[in-house]
């Protein structure tokens, strides 16, 4: 049985996800505004209610990688005195099963 | 099968609107909305998302409380640096007056909404600073600077009695030094038993707890401030530093520490003793402002370094009135 399935979405902010939410299902947000999200019936409709786009696992971990690449690189950019604000952004990644 | 009027010796009421001060377990029938109600359903403490800043950034620090919560400064790539203050109301933010002196990782925690001392911080060239500020609810005024320029430093208590902590000049140089706030002057300290930067600070100047830090990243030790003595405190279960915390509005009998570096979601918990994990927040960030109490928390903004705008609020376990559904 798969736990989990992976959408897109945009955080609109105060009722994007609500305690009830994180109640009725799992929800780990990630950049490139993915979602993993536990796959039970309330899971679902949260997602098309954001107007979510779904997407498997691959889809969704290739958008994160691609966020991930991105940041990195911009971190690879910066001065040695400006790379002291933060470590290097590591890879993320998503929950299979 | 028994029913509600044997269980509870009740009918079910028939009500144009859900009746005040309703019983946990009580039910009744809203005609207004056509459902069936019940009160006293818990539901257990989570995260769930706030209103989105109206600048996203990292490194901002933040106060008050989670229904007035202050979000000070910070840094976006785009932008760099930024004075930017915003107010939260508990739904919205709202852009107010900028600071006087462009500065981010200015001093976080110490304070209200209406009224927070930033000091502190990088200036746009990324160098330590000693300016101070204060903010009244309305405009930043200048006050007495510190004595010792830093960055990344840790405030507690109030604009009245308010103490730094920790902090770094140059930037890859934490401090062992603390400083008290009277209101007017900045007063050096004995040094600290730690030096740390982007540590977690909570309570009051005289009752506070600070946590976490760097270096290393991973720092899992915590300490107790007690008038001007500092001990050891408990360890937290997950080191970590640029972590959100609550500030003033935490104790050092009831502090919450969330997320931070090393990438993490998890929140913990101190009772004064020892730190317990708490429910996660729903995206991994560091750098972030924080305000709020244990049970009702607020964090915003944070890494990755452009900085994003999003707003979670904690809220602890309570009782909720639902509708009854057969979904």
């Amino acid at each position: 049985m798969e736990l989990f399935m992976y959408g897109t979405a945009t955080n609109t902010g105060k009722g994007f996800f609500t305690h009830q939410d994180r109640q009725d299902f799992y929800l780990a947000g990630h950049p490139g505004n993915v979602w993993v999200i536990g796959k039970n019936e309330k899971g679902a409709l949260w997602l098309a209610a954001k107007n979510g786009v779904s997407k498997t696992h691959a889809e969704a971990q290739a958008i994160v990688d691609a966020e991930v690449t991105a940041a990195q690189e911009a971190w690879d950019a910066l001065s040695d005195e400006d790379k002291l604000r933060n470590g290097r952004p590591g890879p993320i990644t998503l929950p299979y099963a | 099968m028994a029913g509600y009027n044997t269980i509870r010796g009740l009918r079910v009421r028939y009500l144009s609107a859900d009746p005040a001060g309703a019983e946990d377990g009580q039910v009744w029938y809203n005609s207004t909305t056509g459902n069936l109600r019940v009160d006293g359903i818990a539901l257990a403490a989570s995260w769930a998302s706030g209103g989105n800043m109206t600048s996203a950034r990292s490194y901002v620090a933040g106060g008050g409380t989670q229904n007035a919560g202050l979000g000070v400064a910070g840094y976006n790539t785009g932008s760099s640096a930024t004075g930017k203050t915003e107010e939260y109301n508990g739904t919205s933010w709202s852009e107010q007056n900028d600071l006087g002196t462009t500065r981010y990782s200015v001093s976080r925690g110490l304070g209200t909404q209406t009224a927070f001392i930033a000091a502190g911080g990088n200036n746009p060239s990324s160098t330590p600073v000693t300016n101070s500020e204060l903010y009244n609810g309305t405009s930043w005024t200048a006050t007495n600077a510190l004595n010792a320029a830093r960055s990344y430093l840790s405030g507690f208590g109030t604009s009245g009695a308010g103490l730094i902590v920790g902090g770094a000049n140059p930037r890859s140089s934490a401090v062992n030094n603390s400083e008290s706030f009277d209101g007017t002057n900045w007063t050096a300290n004995p040094a600290t038993p730690f030096a740390l930067k982007s540590g977690a600070s909570s309570g009051p100047a005289t009752a506070g707890v600070f946590a976490g830090g760097t270096p290393p990243a991973s720092t899992t030790t915590s300490f107790e401030i007690n008038s001007t003595t500092w001990t050891a405190g408990g360890a937290l279960s997950v080191g970590r530093n640029a972590m959100g915390f609550g500030g003033q509005g935490a104790t050092q009998t009831a502090a919450w520490v969330a997320g931070g570096t090393p990438s993490t979601t998890a929140t913990e918990h101190y009772n004064g003793t020892s730190w317990s994990n708490a429910p996660v927040i729903a995206s991994a960030r560091s750098g972030m402002g924080g305000a709020g109490s244990q049970s009702s928390g607020l964090i915003f903004g944070g890494s990755p370094d452009a900085g994003t705008a999003a707003t979670e609020e904690f809220t602890g376990a309570t009782v909720i009135t639902k509708n009854i559904s057969t979904s």
